[in-house]
């Protein structure tokens, strides 16, 4: 194996020990067998999206979605007021599967309103964090493309993963190879609003 | 090369005869005569039909130009497949020229990728050859290239020129001695399912070449009688290729330009 880069076997008990802490900390993680006897590591997050600012990234989205999930618990009504004028309700799905390729795993998703309608390209390049807009600009067709999904066939935004092996060789050694789930979703996740709460790395320490 | 270079310029130059319709549910009144073109197997359908959009949108009733998408016999073509395979996999029992309905209207976002430019194929294209790349060298030979070169593999595919393609695509190629391909980039493909793939190995541990049969063996046992004869059919650019024949070579010199072997399996 190149460095940075995992076997499936390696891979798989990675993704075990990911969704063992997943368990005690959020439970957000799922596996999903497909019809051929396939399986992926999923992830269902919803997303409170203000209109009023289109570009507005991820970032200030979420926290965006923090104050208002506030707002709602203690007025439900008046948040249903404001949900209606000027917020927009997106659900992402991501998606971990193992690139045989790259020998590294790959995150997928897709983005859609409340209305079914997919989010395009361009609004999913839109809402990158601002820390990672440089090098959008710069190779935003080598960076996240629309993709057909190895397992399910269907469209699908992903991550290119031609450069994981590098990320993963320059990050903090990993002394257990079952944190390279963790490691890896931590620093790639962000680029799509994906954030791993603390508790994964602690946990991965203790 | 030598030899390999008249298969390898056959393999670039095939083409295939396809009438574009404009579909009946995208006019009003008056339905536009088909328009004919030759379009190469190897290359990808959004590099060929712009002027064909530009000339149906005349017709269209939708002007707001709404994507376009290509439809065959109620099967929505990913424009991310070849020409030749969607060809192999959907039109090789149809009569020539090939009809294709053209769409404006209801994209089907649930099977198809959008496609908003040329930049979008240029993508899918060069990540293909770098994941093949990743398959047979583990990326060094397209990581150690400059940017020049991979423009040249691209515009070599756009504009035709297979000179230009084969100059840089020679050195993705390359496999003597101890730099062998570690494994052979090839999707399977069958209607009505997704691709199929795995890691293979072109060589035996002994060094013995594995043919186009070990690899069905290893990836679609089940379509094997107990004679380990091949119960089904086996197609890429038109053509069977001998069960016998060394993977190796296939690879080298029946890959598409996107550095994989494309193979569709059918019951005829």
């Amino acid at each position: 194996m190149a460095a940075g880069s995992i076997s499936e076997d390696e891979y798989w008990d990675s993704i075990i020990f990911f969704l063992t802490l997943s368990s005690k900390i959020d439970s957000k993680w799922t596996i999903v067998d497909t019809k051929d006897g396939r399986r992926f590591a999923k992830k269902t997050e919803v997303f409170i999206l203000s209109t009023e600012n289109k570009e507005s990234t991820m970032n200030d989205d979420v926290i965006r979605n923090t104050e208002l999930m506030e707002e709602q618990e203690e007025d439900t009504a008046a948040f249903q007021v404001r949900g209606n004028s000027d917020v927009e309700v997106v659900t992402y799905e991501y998606h971990i599967l193992y690139s045989p390729s790259y020998g590294v795993p790959v995150l997928y998703f897709n983005a859609h309103t409340q209305g079914g309608k997919l989010l395009a390209l361009e609004e999913v390049w839109k809402r990158v964090p601002d820390v990672y807009k440089e090098r959008l600009s710069e190779e935003r067709w080598t960076f996240i493309t629309q993709q057909e999904h190895p397992l399910l066939g269907r469209p699908f935004y992903y991550l290119h993963p031609c450069h994981t092996a590098d990320l993963m060789k320059n990050s903090p050694v990993l002394t257990d190879k079952r944190h390279y789930i963790v490691s890896w979703l931590s620093a790639v996740g962000p680029v799509v609003g994906l954030k791993l709460p603390l508790e994964y790395g602690k946990l991965c320490v203790s | 090369m030598g030899e390999n270079r008249e298969i390898q310029k056959g393999v670039w130059e095939g083409r295939i005869p396809v009438a574009f319709r404009l579909s009946e549910e995208d006019t009003d009144g008056e339905r536009p005569e088909p328009v004919y073109l030759m379009v190469p197997r190897i290359s990808y359908f959004p590099l060929h039909t712009e002027k064909i959009n530009k000339h149906f949108l005349k017709y269209a009733s939708e002007k707001e130009s709404e994507e376009i998408w290509l439809e065959h016999d109620n099967q929505p073509l990913k424009w991310h497949y070849p020409v030749g395979l969607l060809f192999d996999l959907y039109g090789s029992e149809t009569s020539l020229p090939w009809t294709i309905t053209v769409h404006f209207k209801d994209f089907p976002e649930e099977e198809l990728l959008h496609c908003v430019s040329k930049d979008a194929v240029e993508s899918h294209f060069m990540s293909s050859i770098k994941e093949a790349d990743s398959l047979k060298h583990r990326g060094q030979v397209i990581n150690s290239m400059q940017k020049r070169d991979h423009k040249q593999l691209w515009t070599g595919l756009l504009h035709d020129k297979f000179d230009q393609f084969w100059s840089v695509n020679k050195k993705l190629m390359e496999s003597s001695g101890d730099e062998t391909f570690k494994y052979i980039p090839y999707r399977l493909y069958m209607v009505d399912r997704h691709y199929m793939t795995n890691l293979f190995r072109p060589l035996t541990e002994e060094g013995h070449h594995q043919s186009l049969k070990h690899l069905l063996l290893s990836a679609v046992p089940q379509f094997f009688n107990e004679d380990e004869e091949f119960q089904k059919h086996v197609r890429i650019h038109g053509t069977e290729p001998l069960l016998d024949t060394p993977i190796l070579w296939l690879s080298e010199n029946f890959s598409f330009p996107d550095n994989f072997l494309h193979l569709v399996i059918s019951d005829k």
